[in-house]
């Protein structure tokens, strides 16, 4: 599938991982993963969400176990069962989610796990004299004092990056560290990385943006599904073959695609929409959007474009920072919350199902009713009405093909396709007149996913006017009527839905930024 | 478009016995918990009765006669399990909705204090007298909780410590009030106020004993909750912020509306319990009168694990509690507030256990299949 | 003359276990643990202290027998809170029932007194001669006992320790962020049940000051103490010196009350001042601190 460039008489990787399998309950986070990653290179790891980057990566760092297979670290096998383990190893994890103490000083945190002491007092003036120096050979800067917690992101990660050097590593892993650093300040770490490679220390870079890759990298590793594709060198690799690797999937769900029956009138329309995110940096920036009734919107793209920010803005979960949303031709936008957009009419399938989706330990029958537990015919005044309840149970589980079994069973202990099948279920048989449907299949098996995609088709059939939102381009394309690219909390498009992968794909990484040709005389892998 | 169905669809009583035999099971699982907190508890009690040199079997057979052993101690069981019913409801109701309300104490002496002050100023017939008293405690109980609810929901300050803190507050000022300015000048030793108007005297319905009508309330405001909790909208609301307050706003529930019923209805029946124990057992306020009530109300909820009709039955059983101690107490000179250790004990283990109990329920519910 | 040295003396004296026991609380709750067992504490301490002074024969056996039963109740309150995974409010609750039912129970029993009170080792006077003698300073610490010293200097002793020592910086990683300290390396657990031991040490001795600074038991000794210094640590927001202050304020302030009794200001009300101010505190202040602890209740 990928080419590789052979390099000579290959040395010792100085990180080797061979067969390492992970599995989540019935999800298998990582399936029979091999990967080299050779001393002093700056080694790409690229994938979805949910791909398995970050569950393979806390396996190298100690933080989790395996379930089989092996870690080589200088060509020897090494047990790895604590970030201790690691730590001896020289391999130091900087996490996306950092793991710092914001009440603590700087210097503290930077030695927490080896504070200098003598007679149990912390020798402060040592400390902050050796934090200084580090930084100031890695050319990380951070403050002298005050609270960790005070200071921005890009502090903490340079702090995360030091508390990781300092304990020896030499190979440091990053998870997604310009998630949340503004371009200047990822810049900054890039030159960093940069210095950090030439004293000798490896990068592993975990990332979704393709832009890092071409800029930082020197091999680059795609995961999906939890399988790693064959490493490539970055100079021999394009970005249209990175993404078709990243989020095509083998199975196709691709039916030929029906035209919308009747050319309905708009039913939601978003004006110049803008919002912030929970860091307060603007995720969407002047979203302008029709749809209209009796079709599907699809807006793909890569996760952490402003997706999530979208969805949550138009069902009343976050606040509109500027821009106008109409349902039904009626100015919606000062109803902000969840209660008044579900009462304008409209519903949403999150992509967090277990988190904002349902109520784990609640029973089936109560995550069902959410939404039209007030109205008829599931409540009378006031009164709940356990036939009419159970008939939409009823109804929800025929159609969906959710074995029957008490409803009073904890929705937890239905499968992950079964749990979302009724989450669907259940946004559907409130017939609202929009939908919005974010990443509706994750996390699902086949079975579920076909069933689920039905359900929207017959949702579109019926007039609904569905807005679906999702990174797998397989799914989008082939329940779309119209397809939009969401990149950097712009929109991009709209596209018929026979166009091809590659034009999305140039839109996904930003469409401005030149692709790089692959190198003449090569062979290049067939478009799959 | 239709899937074929994979297993023919179950027949009406296919699916009755199931739900029954799921609900046999999830009843026996949530039983558990409780019972083993009071086996053990029974167990360290005894081995501290031991210690310091009283027959624990003797002990334990006064308790039982004290509880059920004549018509005399069933009469004191029943008074007993009144107020431990209501405080337990009190209890239940918020911690639903993952509130909760340690005011309870101060609550019910707010409640107590005014139905004993209406019972003291205002001349009125029983029958109007009795229901002015009820409805003015409840009144002043839901106020009193309807403070932290408010300043939970406007400031974000936690219920937690406000119906602490709000609960000394009360019986501070209710107790300086007592002593300074409505105390009887009858009694030199108890801080108390003179009796209040006969009128205002809950009567007894059990000959013999001091159970009033509030037992007979109590019962209706329990199967009342169950009623609003599991068949009403409201309720739903109530439930599912208690079960996830990130699919409750997904859903558009009003969560601080909620909040603020659940604490002004637990704090209407706090208030229900001073009344009836003020006007009803003791005929006049007493400082000092509850035993606790705020306290074993947890007691209560915790191993009624919130659910209003087990309530009913756990409040009923720690009162029998309560009556047999005094029976032990004037047996063998042990006093009345050693039965604290045994509530304390069963406090502890029963929170204990709602770590464990999640391995033990998640055992009994993975023998499902995976459908 | 109100405000003499009397006042200050007295102010003392009542402060002496709310500033212990208050220094308790905040250092649990630095390290994660909501902790609101500092009455049932303070009880506890305050009868073991007379029950070991009475059989020791002296107040040092006392102090040390008050200490260690403490440290231990504590202890068994973290086994059900970090290791049984308790819900710490309630389990508070039913510690300091326990706690109340225990001490009655062994007044009765071991100490056979039927009035209720019982008397022993009163805890003896620390101050040295050359500080007694000085003007003023010394008639407010005249007759003082070690304990009190012991809560003037805890406030700087609880700062030092969670600022500066290693031991103090990893309890309150474990308590901020404790994914994180795990990650360090450090044992969440272990730092836990260090503060409660360290809670239990000062809340013991709180008792111990309550009861032999009397030579004295009752029932109710505490009268609602540990309630007040736990409103101080919550309104000092856990933070050693915010924190010794308050307690130190709430014992001026009943102190003061207590002087004014005969002046028709009515003690029994400002004595629940503390608790007023704790709840403005919380409304004006909420955020952080609490919320953090229902995110680990729920």
């Amino acid at each position: 599938m990928m080419s590789w460039v052979a390099a000579g008489t290959s040395p010792t990787p100085v990180l080797e991982l061979r067969g390492i399998t992970k599995t989540f309950g019935s999800m298998v986070a990582n399936d029979d993963v091999s990967l080299r990653i050779n001393r002093g290179e700056l080694h790409a790891v690229v994938g979805e969400n949910g791909a398995g980057k970050s569950t393979l990566m806390k396996i190298v760092a100690g933080v989790i176990g395996a379930d089989a297979g092996q870690i080589l670290v200088d060509g020897q096998v090494t047990d790895i069962g604590s970030p201790h383990d690691a730590a001896r190893a020289g391999i130091g994890m900087v996490h996306q989610h950092f793991s710092l103490v914001p009440s603590l000083s700087v210097a503290e945190n930077i030695f927490l796990g080896a504070l200098p002491t003598r007679v149990g007092v912390v020798r402060r003036k040592r400390m902050l004299r050796d934090a200084a120096e580090m930084a100031d050979t890695y050319g990380l800067e951070i403050p002298t004092s005050g609270r960790l917690g005070d200071y921005g992101v890009g502090v903490q990660q340079r702090v995360e990056i030091l508390k990781a050097l300092l304990s020896g590593s030499k190979v440091l892993i990053l998870d997604e560290p310009t998630a949340v650093l503004t371009p200047q300040e990822s810049d900054h770490l890039f030159d960093a990385l940069r210095a950090l490679r030439a004293s000798g220390h490896t990068v592993i870079l975990i990332t979704h943006k393709l832009r890092e890759v071409f800029a930082a990298a020197t091999r680059v590793t795609v995961m999906r599904d939890g399988r790693a594709f064959e490493a490539s060198e970055v100079s021999a690799a394009s970005e249209s073959q990175l993404i078709r690797l990243m989020v095509g999937r083998e199975v196709k769900l691709g039916r030929p695609h029906v035209p919308p029956a009747k050319d309905g009138a708009t039913v939601l329309r978003i004006e110049h929409l803008e919002c912030r995110n929970n860091r307060k940096l603007t995720a969407l920036h002047d979203i302008s959007l029709a749809v209209r009734s009796g079709e599907i919107v699809g807006i793909a793209g890569v996760e952490g474009n402003g997706q999530e920010e979208l969805c949550e803005a138009i069902a009343g979960l976050r606040a509109v920072e500027n821009g106008k949303l109409s349902v039904l031709d009626r100015d919606v936008t000062d109803e902000q919350s969840a209660t008044k957009r579900r009462a304008c009419g409209v519903t949403y399938i999150p992509a967090d199902r277990m988190l904002r989706g349902v109520a784990p330990r609640a029973s089936i029958r109560d995550n069902l009713i959410m939404g039209k537990h007030r109205e008829p015919p599931i409540a009378q005044r006031g009164r709940l009405q356990p036939a009419a309840i159970a008939a939409m149970g009823d109804a929800i589980t025929k159609r969906f093909n959710v074995s029957k079994g008490a409803l009073g069973r904890p929705i937890d202990s239905l499968s992950g396709g079964n749990i979302q099948k009724i989450v669907t279920g259940r946004e559907l048989a409130a017939r609202s007149p929009v939908l919005v449907a974010s990443n509706p299949t994750r996390g699902v098996d086949i079975g579920a996913a076909e069933m689920i995609h039905n359900a929207l088709r017959e949702a579109r059939a019926a007039g609904v006017a569905v807005l679906l939102v999702s990174s797998e381009l397989d799914e989008v394309k082939s329940l779309s009527d119209r397809i939009f690219v969401m990149s950097k909390g712009e929109l991009h498009g709209p596209w018929p839905p026979g166009v091809s992968d590659e034009q999305l794909g140039l839109a996904m990484t930003g469409g401005a930024e030149p692709v790089l040709a692959p190198v003449v005389g090569v062979p290049q892998a067939g478009r799959s | 478009m239709t899937q074929e169905l994979v297993r023919p669809a179950e027949t009406a009583s296919e699916s009755h016995r199931s739900r029954l035999q799921s609900l046999l099971m999830r009843t026996a699982a949530a039983s558990v918990r409780p019972l083993t907190a009071i086996i053990i508890s029974l167990l360290i009690f005894a081995v501290i009765l031991q210690l310091v040199g009283y027959d624990a079997l003797q002990i334990y057979k006064s308790l039982v006669l004290g509880s059920v052993g004549s018509t005399n101690a069933i009469g004191s069981t029943l008074r007993w399990a009144t107020p431990l019913i209501l405080s337990g409801l009190a209890v239940a109701l918020p911690l639903r909705a993952g509130l909760f309300n340690v005011g309870v104490e101060g609550q019910l002496y707010l409640g107590g204090f005014v139905s004993a002050m209406l019972g003291l100023h205002l001349s009125a017939p029983a029958f109007l007298a009795q229901p002015l008293a009820i409805v003015l405690a409840a009144l002043v109980g839901a106020l009193w909780a309807a403070i932290p609810a408010a300043l939970l929901i406007f400031t974000g300050a936690t219920e937690i410590v406000t119906t602490i803190m709000l609960s000394a507050i009360s019986v501070g000022v209710v107790d300086y009030l007592v002593n300074n300015h409505f105390r009887d000048p009858a009694s030199a030793a108890a801080v108390m106020t003179k009796p209040v108007q006969a009128g205002y005297h809950f009567p007894s319905i059990l000959p013999n004993s001091q159970v009033s009508y509030g037992l007979l309330l109590a019962i209706v405001i329990g199967i009342a909750m169950h009623r609003f909790l599991n068949g009403t909208s409201g309720g739903y609301e109530v439930r599912m912020i208690g079960a996830s307050q990130s699919f409750a706003r997904y859903g558009g529930i009003r969560v601080g509306r909620s909040w603020l019923l659940v604490m002004v209805a637990s704090g209407a029946i706090a208030g229900l319990v001073g009344a009836f124990e003020t006007n009803g057992v003791n005929g006049r306020f007493i400082s000092g009168f509850s035993p606790g009530y705020g306290l074993e109300g947890f007691l209560v909820a915790f191993l009624a694990n919130s659910e209003p009709l087990a309530v009913l039955v756990a409040g009923l059983a720690v009162g029998a509690l309560q009556a047999g101690s005094l029976g032990v107490a004037i047996d063998f000179g042990v006093p009345r507030t050693t039965i604290s250790i045994m509530q304390g004990l069963i406090i502890l283990l029963v929170s204990a256990q709602l770590g464990r109990f999640t391995v033990l329920k998640r055992l009994l519910t993975r023998r499902r299949a995976r459908p | 003359m109100i405000f003499n040295a009397t006042l200050f003396a007295s102010a003392l004296l009542v402060a002496t276990p709310l500033i212990l026991a208050a220094g308790g609380g905040a250092i649990s709750h630095q390290a994660g643990v909501f902790n609101f067992t500092l009455d049932g504490l303070m009880l506890w301490g305050a009868f073991f202290a007379i029950y070991f002074a009475k059989v020791g024969g002296s107040w040092g056996v006392g102090l040390v027998g008050a200490a260690a039963m403490t440290i231990v109740a504590s202890l068994a309150f973290g086994f059900v809170v970090i290791r049984l995974k308790a819900n710490p409010i309630v389990a508070a609750l039913g510690l300091n029932l326990v706690a109340a039912g225990v001490t009655s129970l062994l007044l009765r029993t071991r100490l056979s007194s039927g009035g209720g009170a019982v008397s022993a080792a009163r805890l003896p006077d620390a101050t040295p001669r050359f500080l007694a003698r000085l003007p003023v300073v010394g008639h407010v610490l005249a007759g003082q006992s070690i304990l009190v010293y012991l809560a003037i200097v805890s406030g700087p002793c609880i700062y030092f320790f969670l600022t500066r020592s290693a031991v103090g910086l990893r309890l309150r990683a474990a308590g901020d962020a404790p994914e994180s300290a795990a990650i360090a390396g450090i044992s969440v657990a272990r730092m836990r049940y260090l503060a409660l031991a360290l809670t239990g040490l000062l809340c013991g001795l709180a008792g111990a000051q309550l009861s032999m600074g009397i030579a004295q038991f009752t029932e109710n000794i505490t009268a609602g103490r540990g309630i007040t210094a736990f409103a101080a640590v919550i309104f000092g927001r856990n933070l050693p010196y915010p924190v010794f202050a308050t307690a130190a304020f709430f014992g001026f302030s009943i102190a003061l009350t207590d002087r004014l009794q005969g002046l028709g200001l009515p003690g029994e009300l400002v004595v629940l001042i503390p608790y007023f101010l704790t709840v403005v505190a919380l409304a004006v202040s909420s955020r952080r601190t609490i919320a953090a602890y229902r995110q680990a209740l729920a």
